[in-house]
């Protein structure tokens, strides 16, 4: 009888303890967490899905999407950050998030917070602030591999009988350029802000061998004479008519780029974007046959300047409630492999080999955006200082951009003008 | 069992001349809190160094000093800035004003026409409105399309330095119905048997519109003169949204340059000194149109004196 009731006490035992998880579960509080992000439909459907996928798997999380075009974005994070309402998980544009670094605590470390960076080559990511480490604390998980890409119409390029497949200079583009005429086509697709990122961030390099500003002192390093030459190429580049006059790119300004009708037309022969940003000028015009060139690099250059980046970076608040659902969440769209396959190549090429391997046998790996990885890969430039990379440095070398380009400043003014305001900013 | 005065009485406990005070408590929270608190710390950033996400760092009259002396953007903004407001202001009462004239006929389906013109003023400043007119002035977008048609040279709307401004200031005179409403309204209340004399005196229309029409409905050109002045002067979103400031810093509005140093440049305290700036000439203009009202404003009470 004792024997008996002592197995029968056993059992309603083994019987509660079986049922704790259960039990546990339904514990839950009701969690909520809000996570935005910037992006184009095929990103917000990708996301969307994920998060769905993760709430099915954890109901007691809500994860609340905020999420839109890039226009403004960092304007309105920079207002939640200030006043502590920033979402718990945010999309940080790398070069940015210095400066929300350096002027406060915000960010959680990520690593102490439990996040698994076991798929990660914490060696390639722990080696720069772009790829979200800052002083040994990782505060960032790196979303893709990014840089530049130039995308070419093929059939155009044939047509010109300009080839991008081999090393040339920009110099070959202007003369490039001149044949796009002759048919009727401009050779480079680009607006004021994509001339500054692309065009004067990496001659500069090239021809001077440094970044605008020392990333470590803040010194400016950039020379009058180099800008001088620098905006002498962008002078060149419109005088020939490589590029559309200024007046029709003021009208596509930043990231509206893809909606120029003569983009969506095929009527330029290529355009210097993003590896992220590839698809979206591919969706605009996708009937165009499509094919990566290389990076154009100045002759003589004394640094490539073409640089291989991430194209975002997920980061959490110090002031979310909510850190570990967030960091749930994170390790879900890193290293879940039907979240990888969802997720595919909507944040340009995943940032872990584990996640190539899976959108690859997927047949997900777009290859145009695999081409311009594999042809990114082999430049080793320069990483863009923290101050010539903020707002304020683009916008000053933007302005003289379109001076310039209306006739308002020579080469050589443009370069004293943004001289001055640099040594103001150094200051 | 309470009577009615009884109850009443319990209920009213606060005296009658406080009572006013708890009617108005929603908007007094308000007040204190989104317009008074940010105006008197709006004050005190702009003379700090004050980045966000960092302390406030008080730098005397730093940030002032160098919107007038160094900032290569700052003249240019405010000529902007009164640029748009002198060709927005006159031409928005100037068409209210003839709209207004014409929806006070008395013709059938008036209330209507009324309507249909106060339309573009309930989408005042909205974003969508600017994308709109972005799209339709946009070099191959329907302005031009429809200039095409009818053989007229097109132009660039917003691609050209000299024209972006007009463009914006088209969209925003557009949206007059507001003033047109107020105008109607004045022109409704202009006393019949004014211009039955003038008739009889053998007074012409423009006459009568200059010597009867015009003193009886200034209070209301004035009270539109004043809001549509404070409104160009702070004028922020057509700016931003349809030209950004271009090309080459045509459309630059100093409410848009207070916008990307705060936001964009995150220098808080700078914004804030330029937004004092604008606030100063807002009050500046104020205190002028008031000053000269007295030579040109009929009142029938004499101005209350």
């Amino acid at each position: 009888m004792t024997k008996t009731r002592i197995i029968a006490l056993l059992l309603a035992a083994i019987m509660c303890i079986a049922m704790m998880p259960v039990s546990m579960a339904e514990e839950h509080e009701p969690v909520t967490i809000r996570f935005s992000w910037w992006g184009g439909d095929g990103r917000h459907a990708a996301t969307l899905e994920v998060i769905e996928q993760f709430q099915e798997l954890y109901p007691w999380i809500t994860v609340q999407g905020e999420y839109g075009s890039s226009d403004g974005y960092h304007d309105k994070l920079a207002t939640q950050l200030t006043s502590k309402t920033e979402p718990d998980i945010m999309q940080v544009d790398p070069e940015t998030m210095p400066q929300f670094v350096k002027s406060g605590d915000s960010f959680v470390d990520l690593a102490a917070a439990g996040f698994d960076f076991s798929n990660f080559d914490m060696a390639a990511i722990s080696a720069s602030t772009i790829t979200g480490c800052y002083d040994g604390v990782q505060l960032g998980v790196p979303t893709g591999i990014a840089g530049a890409c130039m995308l070419v119409n093929a059939d155009l390029a044939a047509e010109i009988g300009a080839d991008f497949t081999k090393p040339y200079t920009w110099e070959d583009m202007i003369t490039w350029g001149k044949a796009a005429r002759e048919k009727g086509y401009y050779l480079l697709h680009a607006n004021v802000s994509y001339l500054d990122n692309m065009l004067v961030n990496n001659y500069t390099k090239q021809i001077s061998g440094t970044t605008l500003f020392d990333p470590a002192t803040g010194e400016l390093l950039a020379t009058e004479e180099n800008l001088t030459k620098t905006y002498s190429l962008i002078k060149d580049f419109f005088d020939n008519e490589t590029i559309a006059p200024i007046a029709t790119m003021v009208q596509y300004a930043g990231d509206s780029i893809q909606s120029d009708p003569d983009w969506i037309a095929g009527k330029y022969v290529c355009t210097l974007t993003y590896i992220s940003t590839a698809s979206v000028m591919i969706a605009a015009n996708p009937d165009a046959n499509y094919i990566v060139g290389e990076l154009p690099v100045a002759e003589g250059a004394l640094n490539n300047g073409w640089i291989v980046g991430c194209p975002q970076i997920l980061a959490v608040s110090k002031n979310s409630k909510n850190v570990d659902a967030a960091i749930m969440f994170l390790n879900y769209f890193y290293n879940n492999e039907k979240a990888v396959s969802t997720l595919n190549t909507q944040r340009s090429v995943p940032p872990t080999a584990f996640a190539r391997e899976i959108v690859s046998a997927d047949g997900k790996m777009d290859p145009i955006l695999a081409a311009a990885v594999d042809i990114l890969n082999p430049y080793n430039g320069l990483a863009n200082d923290p101050i010539g990379s903020t707002p304020r440095a683009k916008t000053i070398i933007e302005n003289e951009i379109e001076e310039l380009a209306y006739g308002l400043v020579s080469p050589a003014d443009a370069a004293a003008i943004v001289i001055a305001e640099y040594q103001e900013m150094a200051q | 069992m309470q009577t009615t005065k009884e109850r009443t009485g319990k209920r009213l406990s606060i005296p009658r001349d406080k009572q006013g005070f708890l009617y108005v408590l929603p908007w007094l929270i308000g007040f204190l809190i989104l317009q008074l608190y940010p105006f008197i710390t709006s004050l005190y950033y702009s003379f700090c160094d004050y980045s966000i996400l960092s302390e406030a760092r008080f730098i005397g009259f730093d940030n002032y000093v160098k919107l007038f002396t160094r900032d290569r953007e700052f003249w240019p903004a405010m000529f902007a800035t009164l640029r748009f407001t002198a060709m927005t202001v006159p031409g928005k009462l100037i068409l209210a004003l003839i709209v207004a004239l014409l929806m006070n006929q008395k013709i059938r389906g008036i209330n209507l026409i009324r309507t249909i013109y106060y339309i573009p003023s309930l989408f005042g400043g909205s974003v969508a409105v600017c994308a709109l007119w972005k799209l339709m002035f946009n070099d191959k977008g329907v302005i031009n399309a429809f200039l095409q048609s009818l053989g007229i040279p097109t132009l660039s709307w917003l691609g050209s330095p000299d024209i972006a401004m007009t463009t914006i200031c088209l969209m925003e005179i557009w949206q007059f119905g507001s003033s047109m409403i107020l105008f109607l309204a004045a022109l409704k209340n202009v006393p019949q048997h004014l211009y039955e004399a003038a008739e009889i005196d053998g007074a012409g229309k423009i006459r009568t519109f200059f010597h009867i029409t015009i003193p009886q409905i200034s209070p209301i050109i004035l009270f539109n003169l004043l809001m549509q002045l404070i409104q160009a002067l702070q004028n922020f979103t057509s700016a931003m949204v349809i030209t950004r400031g271009g090309p080459v810093k045509s459309t630059y509005v100093l409410g848009l340059k207070l916008y990307m140093d705060g936001f964009s440049n995150y220098k808080m305290g700078y914004a804030s000194a330029t937004s004092w700036i604008i606030f100063t000439v807002i009050l500046f203009a104020t205190l002028l149109l008031m000053r000269s009202s007295s030579a040109w404003v009929h009142y029938d009470d004499n101005g209350g004196n």
